[in-house]
């Protein structure tokens, strides 16, 4: 246990002693993304932080950020110098793969809800076209009525009795027939409209399995002026 | 979700209700008008009076019956000129029949028998309504 203690207040002595003998350099790291990456320094110390003085020599890095790759590598580091570290984190296969797969739920998410309330829309244009439609062929029919009332030629009202009205009952009924039909299209849209919104409510939506991070979140050591602690990660997936 | 699925089932019923009522026109039930060869409505034309007249002709004497008969232009759906057919005899417009009165004559009758001739009301070359109207020779 104590050989362990030792072993770990080492490097931070070393990193004290280091200062104190102005034998370093100053790291600047421009990372992309600049605001919550990560890294693991010399495969030890766990840091956030966007500048570092490092002692001369080659330092090994490991830099990560929620939904990139770890990016591995050997920096080294001039004294009494100050250099930028230019980097850009690319995104990790998972997290590609999950933009894909929410990519693809949330279109289909959208097309069994919007679909069918496009259709629940249409239908209701349709209905009150057809209820337009029906309440217009009424009222021809109530003008002929009225003509049949006022008029004082039997040629024409025979004619309004054998050919005009039957003929606007016949319109009448061909509207009433398509009200009923668009009504029953809007009735059936809205019950599709219900189903899709439950059923599609129940949809599991993807979630970000990040592998980098449990790579990452490894057993590290992180530094502080307290003195530091361990860092150590375990991902439980609770979706399933 | 489902308040605004029930709201829109609603109007939707209610819709169907409305268009549900028959508002067909049933042309069997279109006899009220005078000029409808349909008419079943009160007579148009009534007798006022009869009266039973000798003429003679070649010598011989023949007895005429005249029927007074009066037009109900009151059951007329507005106020228009008219001619009274009847049923062979010449037509009579009603500018001749000032008191909306026209007189119909039968010919060679017998006393006691009843004689009768459909009236129709006419415009525009075609018959609307009618009645018979009938006298009893003297």
């Amino acid at each position: 246990m104590m050989k362990r203690i030792r072993s770990l207040l080492i490097p931070l002595s070393l990193i004290g002693s280091a200062a104190m003998a102005q034998n370093t350099g100053t790291l600047r790291l421009l990372v992309d993304p600049g605001h919550n990456f990560e890294f693991v320094l010399d495969r030890q110390y766990r840091m956030q932080q966007r500048e570092v003085k490092l002692g001369e020599g080659l330092h090994h890095f490991a830099f990560w950020a929620p939904e990139r790759m770890i990016v591995d590598t050997n920096v080294f580091v001039v004294a009494d110098r100050t250099v930028d570290f230019v980097l850009k984190l690319p995104y990790s296969p998972e997290y590609m793969q999950y933009r894909q797969e929410l990519g693809r739920y949330e279109t289909k998410r959208r097309v069994a809800r919007t679909v069918p309330t496009v259709a629940i829309a249409a239908g209701l244009i349709w209905t009150g076209f057809g209820y337009a439609n029906y309440q217009k062929a009424r009222d021809v029919l109530e003008k002929d009525r009225e003509n049949y009332d006022i008029n004082v030629a039997p040629g024409s009202i025979r004619t309004l009795k054998e050919e005009t009205i039957p003929q606007h009952n016949d319109d009448l009924r061909s509207a009433r027939t398509g009200l009923y039909t668009s009504i029953g299209f809007t009735a059936v849209a809205a019950g599709v409209t219900y189903f899709m919104y439950r059923r599609s409510a129940r949809w599991e939506r993807p979630t970000l399995n990040d592998m980098q991070k449990v790579l990452f979140d490894g057993l590290t050591w992180v530094p502080t002026r307290e003195g530091g602690f361990f860092h150590a990660g375990l991902s439980i997936p609770l979706a399933r | 979700m489902r308040r605004t699925l029930h709201l829109l089932c609603s109007a939707l019923l209610m819709v169907g209700i409305a268009g549900c009522t028959k508002d067909e026109l049933d042309v069997a039930e279109l006899n009220t008008n005078p000029f409808d060869a349909d008419y079943e409505g009160p007579a148009i034309f009534t007798v006022v009076n009869t009266s039973t007249s000798a003429y003679t002709i070649d010598g011989v004497e023949y007895l005429r019956l005249n029927v007074r008969v009066k037009v109900h232009t009151e059951y007329f759906p507005r106020a228009t000129t008219y001619l009274v057919d009847q049923d062979g005899a010449p037509l009579i417009a009603s500018s001749s029949m000032p008191d909306n009165e026209l007189n119909v004559q039968f010919l060679d009758v017998d006393p006691g028998e009843t004689y009768c001739r459909d009236l129709y009301l006419y415009n525009g070359g075609v018959r609307g309504g009618g009645n018979p109207v009938c006298g009893t020779a003297e």
